[in-house]
C-alpha cells in the first residue's frame, strides 16, 4: 500500500532521505536499516574535493535550523572508488546528489558517473544556497536549467531528478524546463536562503554569513510550492521541507507530491524515517485510503472546480 | 550507537549553575571515557530544535550521569529535568580513551564543566579497564571561582593527586590552571589530556608544545546530529594535502579527542 513510482523507478515507499542529512548512509545505519527508506539519497558530490565552509555551520532558529555546511565532499573520483563500493547494493534504491561548481563541471561529473550500475537516479543540486558561484543562479532561469539537464543527459543514461530552489521567480517554468528536457522528476524545496545575526557583535551567527533555513519552519512554504509546481508538470514531484512525521508526508502527497524527502528531522531524531515508514500504513487505514498513491494531488482547494 | 528515551532517576543540583542528571540506560551499553551522548527534552518540539552533546560523567551498569551547566535554553531544559520525566539520549559516540602511555605521568587538565569526562576516566582506570601504567594520575582542575570547581569532592576522594586553581584565589592556587601545568611539567615526563573552554585548551596546547609534551584536547563544537552525517561540527586539522593547509574533521565521530599538535588553533 506504500509503493510509488518515480518515472521508471519503483520505490517500496515514498520516503527518501534528503541529501546532506544522511551523510553517505553508513553513519545512519546504526539507527535505521538502509533498506527502510524507499530510496537513500546521498550527500552532494562535486567534481573536485571540497573542504566545506568555515564553522559555525549550523545555528538553531525557531522551528528549525540554518546551515552553511558548504558541500564538503571528496570529489566524484574518490567517491566512486572509496565510498560507493561500501554503499552499493546496501539500499532499496540508491540516489546520488551531484553539483557543478561551474557550468562546465556538470557534464564532466555526469560523464565520470556514466552508466555506473547501482546508482538508480541522479539528483541535480542546482539550488544549494551555500556555494559561491554555485547552483543558485542555475535554478533561477528556465533556459539555463533546460541546457543543464540536456548536457547532463548527454553524458549519462541514469535518470535525472532536478532539485529546485524556493526563491526562483518562476519555479513552475523551471520545473517545466526540467520536464521537457528529460528529467524524470523534480524535487523541492531546497533550503531557503536566510540569516541569523548576533546584534551585539554585529556579526552573522554562521561562519559563511548566510545559510539555508530548514526544518518545520519551512513546511508551509514548501507545501505551497509543491502544490503550484505539481499543477504545472506531469512528471512526479518529490516534496521536501520540514517533514518530520507521517502526517507531514501525507500533507505533501495531498498537495501534489508523489514521494517526499526527510532531512533535518533526522538530526533531531535519527530514527525519524523508520518511525514515519512504520506509521504510514496506520494513518492510511484509519482514513480508509487503500493505497498511498490515491492521495497524490487530491487537495480540495476552495473555489476550484 | 543506540538512541532511546532515558528515564531520569535523580537530579543533584551543584549550585549555582549546574546539576548532575542520572538517567537509566539499557544495561548492555558500555562506555569508553571521553565518549559523549546527544541529549534533548522530547517535549521541546521546536526550540531547542537540536539535541546537545554532553560527556558521560559517570557510567554504571544501567545508569549514566551527565554534568550539565545551565548556559541557555537547551542546557536549561535538561538541567530542569526531574525524576518521572525522560530525556532523549543518543550515544555513546566519539573516540574514547582506552589507554594512555605507561612511561609518562598522566596529567588531566580540566576547566570548569570540562571536568566531566575525567570522572569516568579515573573510574575506568580504577576498574582496570583503562591502562595508565603505574604512575599516580595528576588532575589539574581550574575554575573562575570555587563554585566552578564542579563536584570537586568526588575527585579528591579518588586515589589520584588533585591540584586546583581559581582565577579569584577563592580555592587552591590563584591564577590560571596553565601555571599549575607549567610547574607539573617540570616534575617529569607527562602525557596531557585536557578538556575546558577553548581559550584554556589553546593555552594548554601551547604550554605542552613548548615543553615537548604530548597533549590531547577534548573539543566541543555546536553539533546538529552527533553521529557523523551533518558535517556541522567542523574542526580544522592540519593537512598539507589541501591547498589551504588544513581539512575539516567532524568533532563528533572523528573526535571529540584530538592530538593538539594536529589542530589549527584559532589564535
Amino acid at each position: 500500500m506504500l509503493d510509488v513510482r518515480i518515472g521508471p523507478i519503483e520505490l517500496m515507499n515514498p520516503v527518501i532521505s534528503a541529501s546532506g542529512c544522511y551523510g553517505q548512509a553508513l553513519e545512519s545505519e546504526a539507527f535505521v536499516d538502509a533498506h527502510v527508506p524507499g530510496a537513500l539519497l546521498l550527500k552532494t558530490i562535486t567534481l573536485h574535493p571540497r573542504a566545506g565552509n568555515p564553522p559555525p555551520r549550523i545555528v538553531e532558529v525557531a522551528g528549525g535550523i540554518l546551515n552553511s555546511i558548504g558541500l564538503p565532499n571528496k570529489g566524484i573520483e574518490r567517491w566512486l572508488t572509496e565510498t560507493f563500493p561500501k554503499v552499493r547494493g546496501h539500499a532499496s534504491r540508491l540516489f546520488l546528489n551531484i553539483a557543478g561548481e561551474r557550468t562546465d563541471e556538470w557534464p564532466r561529473i555526469a560523464a565520470r558517473i556514466g552508466a555506473t550500475p547501482g546508482i538508480d537516479a541522479l539528483e541535480l543540486n542546482i539550488s544549494c544556497p551555500n556555494v559561491e558561484q554555485g547552483g543558485l543562479p542555475f535554478a533561477r532561469d528556465p533556459e539555463t536549467v533546460a541546457r543543464l539537464v540536456r548536457v547532463v543527459k548527454n553524458e549519462t543514461p541514469i535518470p535525472l531528478i532536478v532539485k529546485l530552489a524556493p526563491e526562483s521567480p518562476d519555479i513552475g517554468g523551471i520545473a517545466l524546463a526540467a520536464q521537457e528536457n528529460g528529467a524524470i522528476a523534480v524535487s523541492l524545496i531546497n533550503t531557503i536562503r536566510a540569516m541569523a545575526i548576533d546584534w551585539r557583535s554585529r556579526k552573522p551567527k554562521l561562519g559563511y554569513g548566510f545559510g539555508g533555513l530548514s526544518g518545520p519552519a519551512v513546511k508551509p512554504v514548501a507545501l505551497r510550492l509543491v502544490y503550484e509546481v505539481a499543477r504545472r508538470v506531469s512528471i512526479p514531484v518529490i516534496g521536501i521541507g520540514g517533514i518530520a512525521t507521517a502526517d507531514d508526508v501525507l500533507e505533501f502527497l495531498v498537495a501534489g507530491a508523489t514521494a517526499v524527502q526527510v532531512g533535518t528531522a533526522v538530526f533531531r531524531d535519527p530514527r525519524a524515517i523508520q518511525s514515519i515508514v512504520d506509521t504510514l500504513p496506520t494513518l492510511l487505514a484509519e482514513a480508509n485510503v487503500g493505497h498511498i498513491r490515491e492521495l497524490t494531488g487530491t487537495l480540495r482547494m476552495p473555489g476550484s472546480r | 550507537m543506540p538512541a532511546f528515551h532515558a528515564p531520569v532517576l535523580s537530579n543533584r543540583e551543584l549550585p549555582p549553575d549546574a546539576t548532575v542528571l542520572t538517567v537509566a540506560i539499557p544495561e548492555h551499553l558500555t562506555l569508553e571515557p571521553f565518549q559523549f551522548a546527544m541529549l534533548s527534552m522530547p517535549a521541546d518540539a521546536n526550540f531547542p530544535f537540536l539535541p546537545r552533546p554532553f560527556s558521560v560523567y559517570d557510567a554504571r551498569p544501567g545508569q549514566w550521569d551527565f554534568l550539565i551547566k545551565r548556559v541557555g535554553r537547551g542546557t536549561g531544559s535538561l538541567a530542569d529535568a526531574r525524576p518521572g520525566e525522560s530525556i532523549y539520549v543518543a550515544g555513546p559516540v566519539g573516540n574514547g580513551i582506552t589507554k594512555l602511555p605507561r612511561d609518562r605521568r598522566p596529567i588531566g587538565v580540566a576547566g570548569g564543566v570540562g571536568i566531566a569526562p575525567f570522572l569516568a576516566l579515573y573510574r575506568e582506570w580504577m576498574a582496570g579497564r583503562v591502562d595508565f601504567g603505574a604512575q599516580k594520575p595528576l588532575l589539574l582542575f581550574g575554575g573562575r571561582t570555587r563554585d566552578m570547581l564542579y563536584d570537586l569532592e568526588r575527585f579528591t576522594a579518588l586515589p589520584i593527586e588533585v591540584r586546583c586553581s581559581t582565577d579569584d584565589g577563592s580555592f587552591g592556587a590563584k591564577g590560571r590552571v596553565t601555571a599549575l601545568l607549567e610547574h607539573a611539567l617540570t616534575e617529569g615526563p607527562a602525557d596531557v589530556l585536557c578538556c575546558g573552554p577553548d581559550p584554556m585548551m589553546e593555552a594548554v596546547a601551547a604550554v605542552c608544545a613548548r615543553a615537548n609534551t604530548p597533549c590531547r584536547l577534548s573539543l566541543e563544537t555546536f553539533m546538529a546530529c552527533g553521529y557523523g552525517v551533518c558535517n556541522a561540527c567542523a574542526v580544522k586539522v592540519k593537512d598539507e594535502r589541501f591547498p589551504q593547509g588544513f581539512r575539516y574533521d567532524r568533532c563528533c565521530v572523528d573526535g571529540p579527542v584530538f592530538d593538539a599538535a594536529t589542530l589549527v588553533h584559532a589564535h
